[in-house]
């Protein structure tokens, strides 16, 4: 008989839709209602393709062995390492990104999570600037101005326009749509924008002249130039113009403002733009980076409040230090400084460059992975883990930073354990080796 | 109650499973206070349609009014109107 699982979370996007439904027949999912055409595939593919678990390579093939060797094995890798890395995080739960932390400790290594690649900036920005935050709720019953800057909600965060941002009816937006005016910043022509009151198709790699521009408006000077980022200076104006009429304004932005030329800078300048729109005109505004990862937020967030720091932290000293460029993850990657690497939650074999990847292919690598992906051909660890969110509990933080405790839908297969557990298990390991002198 | 005048047809293959329609749709906000708060149907017989599968589902044609918001919200054309003047 087929069950049907109400108010599942999705674990797929930093959205975590929590209205999911998804049928089960037999301990198999065999359908889902309310979840996107990607979440629908996270619960569709997540009982086929997994890799076998565990594996150890032993004459250059993975070969089956049992936990108790993986787990011996893996604490053995860490404990000889000097510099191991700790990379990942973005898949998987709070709770074991907490193991994480201690295990890096523990093994005087570098911990660091896929923000680092992605909106990094983001955060380096915020903790220059201070930011305006707000949760997704606060933006469904207030925003009337929604601005999506390098950003595309209809093919990264399917949801994100009709379950929290454009669509839905608010308590002081009743008539949902009809309510707020959505502005889209993107030099392409995408889904979003096509859905958008206004499309301002900037040049590529001009975001931050066109902020710039605007802060000139909005502080009485001349704009000297007849375009600026290839959208005329009188478009420019008549777009701050309409911007002023509104009460309550969100700014949404994605890799094409954090990893576009300047980085934090963009962002930088995207937060004074936001303070001044509240300081000078009086509209309400707050930012919101769309994280991608469904608890990449949660990362960082965990990572900071177990460290201090929020990505890249290196315990090589014995305590935690933080400098981006030197101690994140591609960075000891090129510079062929780290000698075994832990990852977890995350796929470097389709993000990290060449170099990188050609690093990692040469030291041991434990990759806790439930399914088959390109990194199992350079790991010498492996573990197929019960996956956060279908197969196990857990908590994950949405992209507006609210923590959702993640259900478990079905039973793992046999040999799969949560990652929380295959990491306790690694630590107590190494502890009882570091405890010998090993 | 079968609605002769309007027909939605979908693309299954060009659906994001956005929702944009869903939640758009006057009658499924009208109808289903979950609609109205953006979240995915919890009355299925009182809605147009819903997400299924990860791609639109039209599950009760006959409430169609054919006022066309669906299409308005739908970036990718997966959701037209045909408006059958002969009956
Ligand atoms: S928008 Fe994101 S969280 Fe929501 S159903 Fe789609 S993939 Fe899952
Ligand atoms: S038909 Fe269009 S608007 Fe409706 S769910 Fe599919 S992609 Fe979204």
């Amino acid at each position: 008989m087929i069950e049907e699982k109400e108010n599942i979370v999705c674990p797929f996007c930093g959205c975590l839709c929590d209205d999911g439904v998804v049928k089960v027949e037999d301990n198999k999912i065999v359908g889902t209602r309310n979840l996107c055409r990607i979440g629908h595939k996270k619960f569709e593919s997540a009982q086929h393709g997994r890799a076998e678990s565990p594996r150890i390579r032993k004459n250059g093939e993975l070969v089956p062995v049992t936990l108790e060797e993986a787990f011996d094995k893996a604490a053995e890798i860490l404990v000889n390492a000097e510099r191991p890395l700790f990379y990942g995080w973005s898949a998987t739960c709070a709770e074991a990104t907490q193991v994480g932390c201690e295990l890096t400790e523990a093994c005087r290594g570098i911990i660091d999570c896929t923000a680092t690649i992605c909106h990094a900036p983001s955060i380096e920005a915020i903790q220059d600037q201070g930011a305006p935050l707000s949760t997704l709720g606060e933006v469904m019953n207030r925003a009337d101005l929604i601005l999506y800057w390098g950003c595309n909600p209809m093919h990264a965060h399917p949801r994100h326009m009709s379950r929290y941002s454009v669509y839905p009816r608010g308590f002081f937006r009743k008539r949902g749509r009809k309510s707020r005016t959505i502005m889209v910043f993107d030099p392409r022509r995408t889904d979003t924008a096509k859905l958008a009151d206004l499309h301002v198709q900037i040049s590529p790699a001009s975001d931050h002249m066109l902020v710039h521009t605007f802060r000139e408006i909005l502080n009485s000077y001349d704009v000297t130039h007849e375009t600026v980022a290839g959208i005329p200076a009188d478009a420019i104006r008549e777009t701050m113009e309409a911007m002023a009429q509104h009460q309550w304004c969100i700014l949404f932005f994605g890799m094409g403002l954090t990893q576009q030329m300047g980085k934090d800078r963009n962002i930088d300048v995207a937060i004074q733009l936001m303070h001044e729109l509240n300081k000078y005109i009086g509209i309400r505004t707050t930012l919101m980076p769309m994280r991608g990862h469904f608890n990449v937020a949660g990362a960082n967030i965990t990572i900071c409040s177990e460290t201090g720091y929020p990505f890249a932290v290196d315990f090589s000293r014995g305590y935690p230090r933080y400098l981006p460029g030197e101690t994140s993850a591609m960075d000891v990657l090129y510079r062929g400084e780290v000698d075994a690497m832990l990852n977890i939650g995350a796929n470097p074999g389709t993000s990290f460059s060449n170099r990188a990847l050609s690093h990692m292919a040469k030291i041991p690598l434990i990759n806790i992975e439930p399914h088959n992906q390109q990194l199992l051909q350079i790991s010498d660890v492996v573990f197929s883990p019960a996956m956060v969110g279908i197969e196990c509990e857990g908590t994950a933080y949405r992209m507006d930073n609210v923590p959702i405790k993640l259900r478990k839908v079905v039973e793992p297969p046999e040999n799969r354990l949560p990652d929380v557990v295959i990491l306790t298990e690694i630590l107590k390991r190494v502890k009882e080796l570091k405890g010998k002198g090993a | 109650m079968d609605n002769k005048l309007y027909n939605l047809v979908t693309k299954e293959e060009k659906c994001y499973g956005c929702g944009n329609c869903v939640v758009a749709c006057p009658v499924n906000a009208y109808n289903d206070p979950a609609v109205a708060g953006g979240k995915g149907p919890e009355q299925l017989d009182k809605v147009i349609m819903c997400v299924e599968n990860g791609v639109i589902k039209i599950l009760n044609m006959g409430l169609c009014k054919g006022c066309g918001t669906c299409i308005e919200e739908c970036p990718d054309g997966a959701i037209g109107l045909e408006v059958n003047y002969t009956t």
